[in-house]
């Protein structure tokens, strides 16, 4: 028979053992300082266009945002994910994340990431507000409050939330000191801690001093756009504006995703 | 009278014509020509079915004087096989759907001139041969016109508009299929393993929930709690 004294003991030590271990997940060295890049301006609402009849598959965006923003190279994690599509259907759950071979003639491939949503459903589950939207439309992470519940992940209509199991493991040599930090002055690590879950940010840190993500930047046909939608001059909105086909996916839930593709 | 004087014209005709004959019977030779005297270099090892005088006209023209021009070629040519990739040995690649044969080459380059480039009987350089290009690829043209398609500046915020480089800097027209890009690897597949079990033990664990609860509804139920 438990008497109420030790069960209390027990549990409370438990608990305190949970929150030490949850607290050293969360010991980050700092590297970048406070002098990260502040948001843009309200008037920015960063976009991007992906124009998927020039996309072929060929999954170097994948890579390449691998090195950019230090995921872990083991830990199966591709904040962008490309789809083999078969002709007639947008809906990403029908598409093959798994393909081998491409271009492949008949199908056509739908590059997928975080959304950077205008009502996006991750920032509203999120119980402590360890995620949110900044003003020039970019939906950030704040890894040192993340407890990794993962209602976010369940949230997300487009599956471009990840949850670290595990440190993410890179190279020393590999480490991009610009990497997964996008200006949180609390989260100061090129490399997130376990237990947290990412995304895509558009590559904050380059976008907001006017640089292309590195996604955009690497695309080996030049189907990736990226610009402010506000300013009727970028090339996002002209593309939006030139294109006969535009769509959005899973727009029907409200979402108002901030990738737009054309074809 | 009449009659006398045809007479005379036909023998005098036909003596004539019997002059020439008779000295070049005189000369007959066994088969003279062109490559008697004159090797055919390696280069044109391919136009062997095709008579010289095709391109090298008569037989007065002297070796250097020889200046291809495609209209004698190929209006006085009597040779079938005679065709632009005789010459030109081009892979068309998907511009060969353009049309059969030669034909294919008709579209883009003015026949007989064969200057390249030719819209409309109007004369493109290299630098304004997108024009040609917007023929067929409007919506590829209409993207590079307004910059964006064909540009990736470093910086998203510069204009890059005027500054995109024309169509031919970048797309070989013979052919125009871009090079193979090989697709990376996909992320790993779950676990086959660990899906079926997770498959398999989730009934089963639901089985034994349901089991225990119950159990314990009928012992506390026959308890009288």
């Amino acid at each position: 028979m438990v008497n109420r004294r030790t069960f209390i003991k027990a549990v409370s030590g438990t608990v305190g053992v949970g929150v030490v271990s949850l607290s050293s997940l969360k010991l980050v060295e700092p590297v970048l300082g406070q002098s990260a890049e502040k948001p843009s301006s309200s008037s920015t609402n960063f976009g991007m266009v992906i124009d998927v009849g020039a996309c072929v598959g060929c999954r170097r965006c994948v890579y390449a945002c691998i090195k950019e923003n230090n995921i872990g190279r083991d830990s199966n994690i591709q904040w962008i994910r490309v789809f083999q599509m078969e002709p007639g259907t947008t809906d990403m759950d029908s598409g093959d994340l798994y393909y081998e071979e491409a271009p492949i003639k008949g199908k056509w491939y739908l590059p997928t990431q975080c959304m950077q949503c205008k009502n996006p459903p991750c920032v509203d589950v999120c119980p402590i507000k360890a995620t949110w939207k900044d003003p020039d439309g970019i939906v950030v992470i704040d890894y040192s409050k993340c407890i990794g519940c993962k209602y976010c992940m369940v949230a997300c209509p487009y599956w471009a939330r990840n949850f670290n199991w595990k440190k993410p493991e890179v190279p020393a040599e590999e480490v991009n000191p610009i990497g997964g930090t996008y200006g949180l002055p609390s989260v100061t690590s090129p490399v997130r801690p376990a237990g947290v879950v990412e995304k895509c940010t558009f590559c904050a840190l380059r976008t907001r001093r006017g640089l292309h993500p590195r996604c955009v930047e690497v695309c080996p046909v030049g189907a990736r756009h990226f610009g402010d939608l506000n300013d009727p001059n970028s090339e996002v909105s002209k593309l939006i504006k030139t294109k006969r086909q535009v769509f959005r996916l899973k727009e029907s839930l409200g979402t108002e995703p901030q990738i737009y593709y054309v074809y | 009278m009449a009659i006398k004087i045809t007479i005379i014209i036909t023998i005098i005709a036909s003596s004539l014509a019997v002059i020439p004959l008779a000295i070049a019977e005189s000369q007959v030779q066994p088969e003279v020509t062109c490559t008697t005297c004159h090797t055919v270099p390696n280069s044109h090892a391919s136009f062997s079915n095709i008579a010289c005088q095709t391109c090298h006209g008569s037989l007065s023209t002297k070796p250097n004087q020889l200046t291809l021009n495609h209209q004698r070629i190929l209006s006085n040519s009597t040779e079938p096989s005679l065709s632009c990739t005789t010459c030109h040995k081009q892979n068309l690649g998907l511009h060969s759907n353009l049309g059969a044969g030669e034909q294919a080459c008709l579209v883009c380059h003015d026949n007989f001139a064969m200057q390249p480039h030719t819209l409309n009987g109007i004369l493109l350089t290299n630098a304004t041969a997108s024009n040609l290009c917007a023929n067929c690829h409007r919506e590829r043209y209409a993207d590079w016109k307004i910059g964006v398609h064909g540009t990736h500046g470093l910086n998203y915020t510069s204009t890059s508009e005027g500054a995109a480089p024309s169509c031919v800097a970048c797309h070989n027209p013979h052919p125009p299929d871009l090079p193979a890009v090989q697709a990376l690897p996909p992320p790993e597949r779950p676990e086959r393993s660990t899906v079926i079990l997770a498959a398999l033990l989730s009934p089963v664990m639901a089985l034994i929930a349901g089991v225990a609860i119950f159990t314990v509804t009928i012992s506390r139920r026959s308890e009288g709690v």
